[in-house]
C-alpha cells in the first residue's frame, strides 16, 4: 500500500501518494491542470512548461512545473494562482506562436490537446505580429502507419520517449535547435517498430496521425465501447470506436496492469475484420435459408440423435458464455482446440498465441484433448458435428482438422456456427451466422487471467443473429424463441457468475474496467518485461481519455 | 556499408573508446573524425558512425544536426566563418559580410561557384577584444578591415591557383 | 594598487606553454603542499578563499565542492568548462593558449580535493588553437609525471582528458556540457538532481570554469585566507576582466575586484571609441546594461553589480559610444540566443526567435510602439520558467535595454498598428545556417 500524505492544493487540503509528483497529485483529485509533455505512462520530461504551478519553498514563492515537482509533506501549492495562471497562458501562447493553426484539415481536431487546453486555460488574443515560421513540411510519409506533419509539432517528445524507452526503437528525434527544432526520421527511414499506431495516440497534435483513419470520421461523432482486443491471448483493454454502426478505428483504454495505454499495430489495425466477409443469412447446403427454417431443421435433425453421437468443437476464440453453453448444454462432446501458437511475439504486450481466450476454455474446464473424439469420427460413431466460431478447415498441421478432412464424409450432418465466410462455411450443411464479438456482451481471460468484459458496440445486421453462446443454447436444448431464457449474453454471464467463487459478486454491467484478476496459471509473462517506467495512477484518478 | 574509417582513423578511434566509461560517449570525438576523414558528415557516413559508436542512427543525426560545427554538405576549400555578434557587430562585422557576399558572390549557407569558399555567419567566436573577427578553417583572423580581409582573401585565391599551402 | 598576478603571472613569459619554461617559472610549485594536505583541508582553504565561480554564476566554490557525496562508491567527476561562449568573454582562451600547465596544475589540485581521479576538459570546438596547444602541455604533463598515474609519487592518479565541443553555447551550461560529454544534444537537464551528486554518467560530479580552477594553485600555496584578503569582501581574489567594443584598447586584464568601472575604463581600455559612453554590460550580453550615469558609481564586484541590478557575469565588458543604436545592438544580441537556444523549452525556444523577429522587424521600420511593450512582456513570461537560464539571460539584456532606452528604440516604432500583410511571409533570410 502506498503511502499517503497531505498536501495543500488551492488552499485546500488533499491526500495524496508520497511519491507523486503535482502533475499526479492534481490528477488524483481532479483539479485540472494542463500538460503536453508529461504523460502519466512515459517518463517524465519536463519541457513544454505548461504544467506551471506556484508553490511555497523555503526560499519563498516559487513558479515551477507541476511534473518535476514531488510533492512534499504540507506542501502548498496552487494552480490559479495569478503567478502560475499567467505562467500557464504563456507557454500556451508560445506553443500557439508558429503552429499552423490548420485545424480544418488537421486530423487531430476535436481530441487535440493544443485545442483543449486552449480552450481552458489559454488567452484568446493572438499576438503574434510577425511572419510565421514554418517549422517543416506537412503530410510525410513516416512509415506503414504513421503520418508526420512536422509543422504541427510542439515538441512534447511523447512520441520519441514512446519509442525510445517503451518500445525501444529509437526512430524519431528532434533535429537543429532553437526554433529551428523538429521533429524527423532520419533520411530515408521509416517508423517501423510494431506500435507505431500508439504515437499518434500520444500525439497532443496533429502531427503524427494514422492513415487508416486520417479523414475518415470526425471523432465527436464517434461512439466508444469498452472491449478488449482479440487478436491475441494479451486481451489488451481497447475503445471500439464506432458510427452508425461501423467500426472506425480501434483505441487503447487504459488499464495499468495490463497494456497500460498502449496497444500493437496487429491488435489495432485489426478492426476491419469486423467488416469483412461477414455473413448474415443461413444457409442449408449453401442455399441461403430463413432463421426459423434454420433452427426448425436443426432442431429436427438432432432430435434423433443420441447426445453421444453429437460432437461439438470450438476454439480459443470465444467468449466465456459460449463455454459455459457448451459446458452446460452441450453435454460430454465438446472438445476445444488449441491451434498453434504461431505469432509474433515480445517482451511488451504481443503474444504468439494469436487468440484471445485459452484461459476461458481452461477456467470452464472445456475437454482439450481430441484424440476419443478423432477415433469416434474415423469409426463412424459421430452422426453431427457443430463446429463453434472457428474455422476448422482452415487449421494447417492440425491432426485433428487433418482427421475432419480426411473423414469428413463419414459425419452425416455438420453444422457451424459462424460470424464469418470462410473456409469451413463451404464445407458444412448448414451455416448458424453469429455475431461478433463486437455485437454482443460478452467476457474474456486473457493469458495473465485476468477476465475482462468486451461490450456491444454494434447492431447486428439482422435481429435474429444472436451470440453464440445463444445460439448454442436454442440448438443444445431445441428452444423455440419465445421459450428461450436468454435474450442477451450478459444474462448468460449473470448466470455462470454463481457458479464461481471470484465471479459472484460482479454482475455483467458491474465488472471493473481493470477485469478481475482470476486465481489460476498464468499462460504468459506479465507484460512489458523489463520496462521500467515510473508511474503513479491514483485510482480516484480519471481515466487517461477522460481527463 | 560503403563509407569507413582508414586504419589510423579506426585506432585513433579504439583509443577514444579507452576515454570514457560508457561509449556513447564517444560521440562527438567519433563525429569529428569522420569530419577530418571525410570532409563532412553525410547521412551515409552518420549511419556509419552510429553503428560505430553503437547508437541508434536517428540519435547520432540530431547530435550532429545541433552542433553547429558538423558539416553536412561539402565545405568549401575555405570555409568562412563570420563572426556577427554585439563585438564584432559594433566593430564593422556587418561590412565585412557584406564584402564576402558581394566578392564571393556567396549568401551565408552557400559555397562559391568554384567551390573555394563557403560561408557561414556564426554566433560569438570569443575573441571580441580583437573584433571583427572571421574564422577561415580553423583559424582566426582578427581585427579585421575590408581592406585586411580583401588580402587574405587575395591572398587565398592566389594559394588555392598554385600548390596548396592551407592556411 | 598592489596585488600578486595569479593568472596571468606567466603570460609574458615566451613559451610559457612548454613544460620546461613553466616549470622554470613556478608550474606545479603547489604539488609539494598539495599531496601533503588531506583533501577536505584543501576544500576547507577554497571555502575560506570564499573563491566564487569564474564562469559567470558566482557560486561559492568551496561550497559546490563540498556537496559531492562524502565516501560515495561510484567515481567522482571533474569537468572543466573551457566552452567559453557568451559574447564579451574571452579570455579562458588565452589561459589555455598561454599557460595550460597553470591549468592543468590545477586541474589535479581540485581533483585531488574532490578525490576525483577522471577529468574531462571541454573545449569549445571553435578553439582550434588552445586545443592543440593544451594537448600538448597535456602530453608533456604527462610524461613528466604531472599528470596520469602517481603524480610525483604521491601515489594519487588524475586522468584528464579533452572533450572537443562542436559549436554550441549552451554547452557552457553545466548540465548541457555533461549531456555533450555523453554523446548527447547538449541539451540542460532537470535539476535536482544537481551535478555533484548525479552529474557525469550519474557519478558525483563538479564542473568549474578554466579561470576557477586556475586559481586554485595559488591558493594552496598562500592559503585561503590570503586569497580573501585582495579584492572586497564578498568578490575575493583577483578576476580576468576583459573588454571589448567601442574602447580605444580593447583587451583584457587581471585586476582584484573592486575597480570603479569608469578608472578601468580610463586607465585600461583608455577611453571610449568614437564618442562618450552610451551603454555598457558589465558581464557579457547575459547581463542587464547599464547607462553611462548608471556607471559612475558602479564597481567591478559581484556586490556592486547586484547592487545596481545587473551581474559581473563572466567579467566580458562590452561597451557602447554614443553612436550605437540599442535597436539594432539588441536585434543583434537576441539572435544570439535565438540561434542557440538548445529547443528543449517551449518559453525558450519560441520566445528568444519571437522577440528578435519583433526587433527585426523594428529595424526594417514596421514595428509598433504595442510590439515594444510586448517585447517587455514576452521577456517577463520567458524569464524563470525554462530548466537553464539561457531564456532570462536573453529576457534581461531585452528588459534592460527596452526600458533603459526606450528613446532609441521609439525612434522607429510607429504608435498605430501595422498589419503585417505580404511581408509577414517574408522569411528570416539572413539567418545563420548551420553547414
Amino acid at each position: 500500500m502506498q503511502k499517503m500524505i497531505t498536501v495543500n492544493i488551492n488552499n485546500q487540503e488533499y491526500e495524496v501518494q508520497e511519491d507523486c509528483n503535482i502533475v499526479e497529485a492534481c490528477d488524483a483529485h481532479n483539479i485540472p491542470l494542463q500538460r503536453f509533455c508529461y504523460h502519466r505512462y512515459l517518463p517524465v520530461d519536463g519541457s513544454c512548461r505548461t504544467c506551471m504551478v506556484e508553490i511555497e519553498t523555503p526560499q519563498g514563492m516559487m513558479v515551477t512545473t507541476a511534473c518535476t515537482t514531488k510533492v512534499k509533506p504540507g506542501m502548498a501549492i496552487y494552480t490559479n494562482s495569478e503567478k502560475a495562471v499567467a505562467a500557464q497562458k504563456s507557454a500556451l501562447e508560445f506553443l500557439l506562436l508558429d503552429h499552423p493553426l490548420d485545424c480544418p484539415i488537421c486530423d487531430k481536431a476535436g481530441e487535440c490537446l493544443l485545442q483543449d487546453n486552449y480552450f481552458d486555460f489559454g488567452r484568446y488574443d493572438f499576438r503574434r505580429t510577425v511572419a510565421r515560421y514554418f517549422k517543416g513540411g506537412k503530410a510525410l510519409n513516416a512509415g506503414e502507419h504513421i503520418v508526420l506533419d512536422q509543422e504541427r509539432c510542439i515538441l512534447c517528445r511523447r512520441c520519441i520517449r514512446f519509442f525510445d524507452e517503451i518500445v525501444r526503437t529509437p526512430e524519431l528525434g528532434i533535429i537543429s535547435r532553437g526554433h529551428e527544432s523538429s521533429i524527423s526520421l532520419f533520411p530515408e527511414k521509416f517508423i517501423r517498430n510494431p506500435y507505431s499506431g500508439n504515437s499518434a495516440d500520444i500525439c497532443p497534435v496533429g502531427a503524427l496521425t494514422l492513415k487508416e483513419f486520417r479523414f475518415k470520421q470526425r471523432v465527436w461523432f464517434l461512439k466508444k465501447t469498452k472491449s478488449i482486443c482479440t487478436q491475441c491471448a494479451r486481451g489488451c483493454s481497447i475503445y471500439i470506436e464506432h458510427n452508425k454502426n461501423t467500426v472506425w478505428r480501434f483505441m487503447p483504454r487504459e488499464n495499468p496492469a495490463l497494456n497500460r495505454v498502449w496497444m500493437c499495430d496487429r491488435g489495432r489495425f485489426s478492426f476491419n475484420k469486423l467488416h469483412e466477409k461477414r455473413i448474415f443469412t443461413p444457409l442449408k447446403h449453401q442455399e441461403e435459408i430463413s432463421f426459423n427454417q434454420l433452427y426448425d431443421d436443426i432442431a429436427e435433425l438432432l432430435k434423433t440423435r443420441r447426445s453421444g453421437e453429437i460432437a461439438w468443437v470450438v476454439g480459443p476464440f470465444s467468449s466465456n458464455e459460449t463455454y459455459y453453453a457448451l459446458k452446460t448444454y452441450c453435454g460430454d462432446n465438446a472438445v476445444c482446440l488449441m491451434p498453434p501458437a504461431s505469432g509474433e511475439r515480445d517482451d511488451l504486450l504481443m503474444l504468439a498465441e494469436e487468440y484471445p481466450n485459452a484461459q476461458g476454455a481452461t477456467f470452464f474446464g472445456l475437454q482439450t484433448e481430441t484424440a476419443p473424439l478423432i477415433d469416434k469420427i474415423q469409426k463412424g460413431r459421430i452422426a453431427a458435428l457443430i463446429i463453434v466460431e472457428m474455422d476448422l478447415f482452415n487449421l494447417r498441421n492440425d491432426s485433428f482438422a487433418q482427421c475432419l478432412m480426411e473423414n469428413i464424409h463419414k459425419i452425416p450432418l455438420k453444422i457451424y456456427l459462424t460470424a464469418y465466410r470462410d473456409e469451413t462455411v463451404a464445407r458444412v450443411d448448414y451455416v448458424v451466422p453469429v455475431r461478433t464479438y463486437a455485437e454482443t456482451n460478452g467476457t474474456f481471460i486473457n493469458a495473465t487471467s485476468l477476465l475482462q468484459k468486451a461490450c456491444q458496440a454494434l447492431v447486428p445486421e439482422h435481429p435474429d443473429i444472436d451470440a453464440a453462446c445463444i445460439a448454442l443454447y436454442t440448438i443444445a436444448t431445441g428452444a423455440r424463441k419465445h421459450q428461450r431464457r436468454y435474450s442477451d449474453a450478459s444474462e448468460m454471464y449473470d448466470k455462470l457468475r454463481s457458479h464461481y467463487d471470484e465471479l459472484r459478486s460482479f454482475q455483467f454491467n458491474q465488472i471493473p474496467e481493470y477485469g478481475i484478476a482470476l486465481n489460476m496459471p498464468k499462460r504468459a509473462d506479465e507484460p512489458f518485461k523489463g520496462i521500467h517506467v515510473d508511474f503513479n495512477v491514483c485510482s480516484t484518478a480519471k481515466p487517461l481519455e477522460e481527463s | 556499408m560503403a563509407v569507413q574509417f582508414s586504419e589510423a582513423a579506426l585506432k585513433e578511434y579504439e583509443e577514444i573508446v579507452t576515454r570514457y566509461p560508457d561509449k556513447k560517449a564517444t560521440l562527438l570525438p567519433a563525429l569529428w573524425l569522420a569530419q577530418r576523414e571525410f570532409g563532412y558528415v553525410s547521412d551515409e557516413v552518420l549511419e556509419y558512425i552510429a553503428q560505430l559508436v553503437g547508437m541508434p542512427a536517428v540519435k547520432v543525426y540530431e547530435v550532429a544536426e545541433f552542433y553547429t560545427m558538423f558539416h553536412k554538405k561539402k565545405p568549401g576549400k575555405y570555409h568562412l566563418q563570420l563572426c556577427q555578434t554585439i563585438s564584432c557587430y559594433l566593430r564593422g562585422a556587418e561590412d565585412l559580410r557584406s564584402y564576402i557576399q558581394e566578392t564571393l558572390q556567396v549568401l551565408p549557407g552557400e559555397t562559391s561557384a568554384d567551390g573555394l569558399f563557403s560561408f557561414q555567419l556564426v554566433e560569438c567566436l570569443g575573441s571580441c577584444h580583437t573584433a571583427p573577427v572571421i574564422k577561415i578553417n580553423d583559424e582566426y583572423y582578427d581585427s579585421l578591415t575590408v581592406e585586411k580581409l580583401d588580402a587574405i582573401i587575395r591572398h587565398l585565391k592566389k594559394n588555392s591557383s598554385g600548390e596548396d599551402h592551407g592556411v | 594598487m598592489e596585488f600578486e598576478l595569479q593568472l596571468t603571472k606567466r603570460f609574458s613569459i615566451p613559451n610559457c606553454h612548454t613544460l620546461e619554461v613553466a616549470l622554470n617559472h613556478g608550474a606545479y610549485r603547489s604539488f609539494e603542499k598539495l599531496f601533503s594536505m588531506k583533501p577536505e583541508a584543501i576544500v576547507n582553504e577554497v571555502i575560506a578563499s570564499k573563491l566564487r565561480g569564474r564562469g559567470g554564476a558566482a557560486f561559492p566554490t568551496g561550497l559546490k565542492w563540498s556537496f559531492v557525496p562524502k565516501d560515495t562508491a561510484l567515481p567522482v567527476y571533474l569537468c572543466v568548462n573551457a566552452d567559453e561562449s557568451e559574447p564579451g568573454t574571452f579570455v579562458d582562451r588565452y589561459i589555455l593558449e598561454y599557460d595550460p600547465h597553470l591549468l592543468i596544475e590545477g586541474i589535479v589540485c581540485a581533483a585531488y580535493a574532490i578525490k576525483s581521479h577522471d577529468v574531462y576538459v571541454y573545449i569549445r570546438g571553435e578553439y582550434v588553437r588552445p586545443y592543440m596547444i593544451f594537448k600538448k602541455a597535456l602530453d608533456e604533463a604527462y610524461r613528466s609525471g604531472f599528470a596520469g598515474h602517481n603524480i610525483k609519487n604521491s601515489g594519487y592518479d588524475v586522468h584528464i582528458w579533452i572533450h572537443r565541443g562542436a559549436g554550441a553555447y549552451i554547452c557552457g551550461e553545466e548540465t548541457a556540457l555533461l549531456e555533450s560529454i555523453e554523446g548527447k544534444k547538449g541539451q540542460p537537464r532537470i535539476k535536482p538532481p544537481f551535478p555533484a551528486v548525479e552529474g557525469l554518467f550519474g557519478c558525483p560530479t563538479i564542473i568549474n570554469n578554466v579561470k576557477t580552477i586556475s586559481h586554485i594553485p595559488w591558493i594552496i600555496e598562500h592559503g585561503g585566507e590570503a586569497f580573501a584578503r585582495i579584492g572586497t569582501s564578498e568578490s575575493t581574489g583577483t578576476m580576468l576582466f576583459g573588454i571589448s567594443g567601442h574602447v580605444n584598447n580593447p583587451g583584457f586584464w587581471e585586476l582584484p575586484f573592486g575597480m570603479r568601472v569608469p578608472e578601468f575604463l580610463e586607465k585600461y581600455a583608455q577611453g571610449v571609441k568614437g564618442g562618450s559612453l552610451k551603454a555598457l554590460f558589465p558581464g557579457g550580453t547575459s547581463t542587464a546594461v547599464m547607462t553611462a550615469d548608471e556607471c559612475a558609481d558602479l564597481y567591478l564586484s559581484y556586490e556592486s553589480m547586484r547592487a545596481h541590478g545587473t551581474m559581473l557575469g563572466s567579467g566580458g565588458l562590452i561597451v557602447m559610444n554614443e553612436h550605437a543604436d540599442m535597436l539594432h545592438a539588441l536585434r543583434t544580441i537576441t539572435r544570439f540566443y535565438a540561434e542557440e537556444s538548445c529547443g528543449q523549452c517551449t518559453p525558450c525556444r519560441e520566445g528568444t526567435f519571437w522577440i528578435h523577429r519583433l526587433l527585426e522587424k523594428m529595424v526594417r521600420g514596421e514595428g509598433t510602439t504595442k510590439e515594444l511593450d510586448l517585447l517587455l512582456e514576452i521577456a517577463d513570461n520567458m524569464e524563470g520558467k525554462t530548466i537553464c537560464a539561457l531564456a532570462a539571460a536573453c529576457a534581461i539584456p531585452v528588459r534592460s535595454c527596452v526600458v533603459k532606452f526606450r528613446q532609441d528604440f521609439e525612434k522607429y516604432v510607429k504608435p498605430v498598428f501595422v498589419p503585417v500583410a505580404a511581408a509577414a511571409e517574408k522569411m528570416l533570410g539572413d539567418d545563420a545556417v548551420p553547414f
